[in-house]
């Protein structure tokens, strides 16, 4: 018996063969599908945008808070890139939200991120323990080093030349453990879909776009 | 074969996609060691006290699902009997907070004798990223009206001890970008002491270890193999165990596909010589 | 005028607030910490309206290819249409039932499937890009293989040594080269926040250097 969870996972099992399909080639099942998660999206995004329009916008006004009035017109004024001749209008509220956010990032920055970061590069090298004076030069020489390779004012000539080298080793390696990371990242997204295509009767589903596929390249190698 | 695998990569997807399909169909159960990493999370989750707050933020959306779902469960299985009473926001995307409620519906509150509301709150979607978290630290009545499911949080008796960020002793922060954990820093830790931890997708992982070295992060869970580590440390396997070894099998195939690549390359470097 | 509406006004702006909020988040002047909360809960409600425009300006779009009947324009009309069915159900009171399962049945798996395929494309440029050439190659897919082994539990059931190797390259090199662009990040912003507030970043208000003719 068809339920409606049968039903559900079926239709989306079949989204997903139309996403897969461009592995096989380009076609328009793929942009099908892609199209519709584009707008499904857009379209969420913008009714949740709208509910906090109302909630945190209009509905503070109604409870006498007139500063809102600000945010109020703010927001109309973000509409005024429809409107020729007075696309200029956006400019405004665009400011302040870009001069707030960049101040709060900055602030925030040089402490979070530089500052701290720092302070934990500063690691004893004069400790008992051999083991943990190696590391810890390894990490203080592996911070210096691809710090002053990204200096890129400098011309790589001269001690620049093995100090960029060493950085850009630095660089590599911290780079091949993200690309490794990455991989193994997708690869459990990828894992997701198939738990559920592995399964009855979504399988069937995959065994029909198989057989799709396979007809598909037959007729193109005859013709 | 070299040749037809570099000619044409679909022969590789279909190796791919046949070799971790095996393993789902057919799990081999192979053990798994647990890292300090998640280690420290644990240490981080159980250091809260019976009566205390934890934040706790889905910030990833329905794209990283598969990797950070099945973390977000488990950590919620684990917090609910320990007493803690639990804020929930999304500040990624929309359907941040349609997640976790899914993660909700999925481990039930009921089944832990708690009360939506009393033990847990869903505040939903807050957009306005960086500002609204730095916002909802100094003052959460004044940002927040409504939960997730459009109630007053004035009628919701755990809203009334969460009213800044000092109320909260631990906020666990699930990300899919590392200006996420980074934004929990700038904004609450640096400014507030407040302690953070939580997991990330596995490409940003890397990114975030230099915060976990400084202490400004109290370990961090590291995808869908930290979820993993996560329910085995708990004694609560789930999804995420079940996926391992066909992980295995593809990073076997991904490592076999750079040997390919190398031995194509030192036999084209001798045949030219 | 015109220049002073269009410009002048907005880097003030973008001056104002963002003195306002850098000096608040070091100092605690009473006046000024209560200007900041109240800025940032105003400029939610804006920010949402970003995202508003944005849906309407997709919709602008797929409207136009409509009209212009260009290649493929019927996807335009059932991306319009899936656009007002989404957006309907998740504001009409009563059915977001609805909207819930067909956001997790289509787009929540669509999404999914669209990032995994990402692992592919990685494994076939593994194949085809990955060859060791210099010291620096070498060492890009040493860490590679050694993080994939190290994570996988039959890499560590083939090679006990794989996890103390793995969590030292993670824990020293790695995090040495990850802090050092986190530095750098840091440094990056704050350079580029201050060319913001100066005025010397234009594109940030949507002002187009216009090529000499």
């Amino acid at each position: 018996m068809i339920t409606s969870e049968i039903l559900l996972s079926l239709v989306s099992s079949a989204f997903v063969l139309m996403i897969f399909s461009f592995l096989y080639r380009d076609n328009f099942w793929f942009h099908l599908a892609s199209n519709i998660y584009i707008c499904g999206t857009a379209a969420y995004t913008t009714a949740m945008a709208l509910r906090t329009l109302y909630f945190q916008g209009l509905v503070p006004i109604y409870g006498g808070s007139s500063w809102y009035l600000l945010a109020l017109i703010g927001s109309v004024l973000m509409f005024m890139r429809f409107v020729r001749g007075y696309e200029w209008l956006v400019r405004w509220p665009t400011a302040a939200l870009v001069g707030a956010g960049i101040a709060l990032n900055m602030a925030a920055a040089a402490q979070a991120q530089i500052a701290a970061q720092i302070v934990d590069t500063m690691k004893s090298v004069f400790t008992p323990s051999i083991t943990t004076n190696i590391n810890n030069l390894v990490i203080i020489s592996g911070v210096c080093f691809v710090t002053l390779f990204f200096l890129f004012s400098k011309e790589t000539k001269g001690v620049m030349k093995p100090v960029n080298r060493i950085g850009r080793c630095f660089l590599m390696v911290a780079l091949g453990s993200s690309f490794a990371y990455a991989l193994l990242g997708r690869t459990s997204l990828l894992l997701e879909r198939f738990k559920i295509l592995v399964a009855f009767p979504d399988n069937l589903l995959m065994v029909l776009a198989a057989a799709l596929i396979a007809y598909d390249a037959l007729s193109r190698r005859k013709s | 074969m070299l040749k037809k695998l570099s000619k044409d990569p679909r022969w590789l997807y279909v190796l791919f996609l046949i070799g971790i399909m095996i393993p789902l169909v057919k799990p081999i159960g192979l053990p798994m060691g647990i890292s300090d990493n998640t280690r420290k999370v644990y240490d981080a989750l159980k250091s809260v006290p019976a009566d205390g707050l934890v934040f706790l933020s889905p910030d990833f959306a329905v794209e990283n699902r598969g990797e950070l779902q099945a973390m977000l469960v488990v950590i919620f299985k684990t917090l609910l009997p320990m007493g803690v009473k639990i804020v929930s926001a999304g500040f990624y995307g929309v359907s941040s907070a349609m997640l976790m409620d899914e993660a909700m519906n999925t481990v039930g509150l009921a089944n832990y004798g708690k009360k939506y509301g009393v033990d847990f709150v869903n505040l939903g979607y807050l957009p306005g990223e960086e500002t609204t978290i730095a916002a909802l630290g100094a003052d959460v009545h004044a940002l927040v009206k409504v939960d997730y499911y459009n109630k007053p949080i004035s009628d919701l008796p755990l809203m009334s001890r969460f009213r800044r960020a000092g109320d909260v002793n631990l906020v666990i922060s699930l990300a899919a970008g590392n200006e996420y954990p980074e934004k929990w820093i700038r904004q609450w830790q640096v400014k507030y002491g407040t302690k953070i931890t939580g997991g990330a997708v596995a490409m940003i992982y890397p990114a975030l270890l230099g915060y976990v070295a400084s202490g400004q992060l109290q370990g961090y869970l590291d995808s869908s193999r930290g979820a993993a580590e996560f329910e085995i440390l708990t004694g609560n396997p789930g999804a995420a165990v079940v996926t391992m070894d066909a992980q295995s099998i593809g990073h076997i195939i991904a490592i076999l596909a750079i040997v390919l690549c190398n031995l194509s390359y030192i036999l084209k470097k001798e045949s030219r010589t | 005028m015109a220049t002073i509406l269009k410009r002048d006004i907005p880097y003030v702006l973008i001056l104002f607030f963002g003195v306002v909020m850098a000096i608040t988040f070091f100092l605690k002047i009473p006046l000024l910490s209560e200007f900041a909360v109240e800025a940032q809960r105003l400029l939610v409600p804006i920010s949402s309206a970003a995202f508003v425009v944005g849906g309407v300006s997709l919709l602008l779009y797929h409207a136009a290819r409509v009209q212009r009947r260009t290649k493929d324009w019927q996807l335009s009309v059932v991306s319009i249409a899936v656009f007002f069915i989404f957006l309907v159900t998740s504001l009409a009171p009563g059915i977001e039932k609805i909207h819930t399962v067909a956001y997790t049945t289509i787009v929540g798996m669509v999404t999914e499937a669209m990032w995994g395929l990402i692992a592919l494309f990685m494994v076939s440029m593994a194949l085809r890009a990955f060859r060791v050439k210099n010291l620096e190659t070498f060492l890009f897919t040493l860490s590679c293989v050694i993080v994939l082994i190290g994570n996988a539990p039959v890499g560590e059931s083939a090679f006990p040594v794989a996890p103390p190797v793995l969590k030292w390259l993670m824990d020293i090199p790695t995090m040495a080269g990850m802090r050092a662009m986190t530095i750098g990040l840091g440094l990056g912003i704050i350079a580029y926040g201050i060319r913001v507030m100066w005025g010397y970043e234009r594109a940030v208000i949507g002002e187009v250097r216009r090529e000499a003719s």
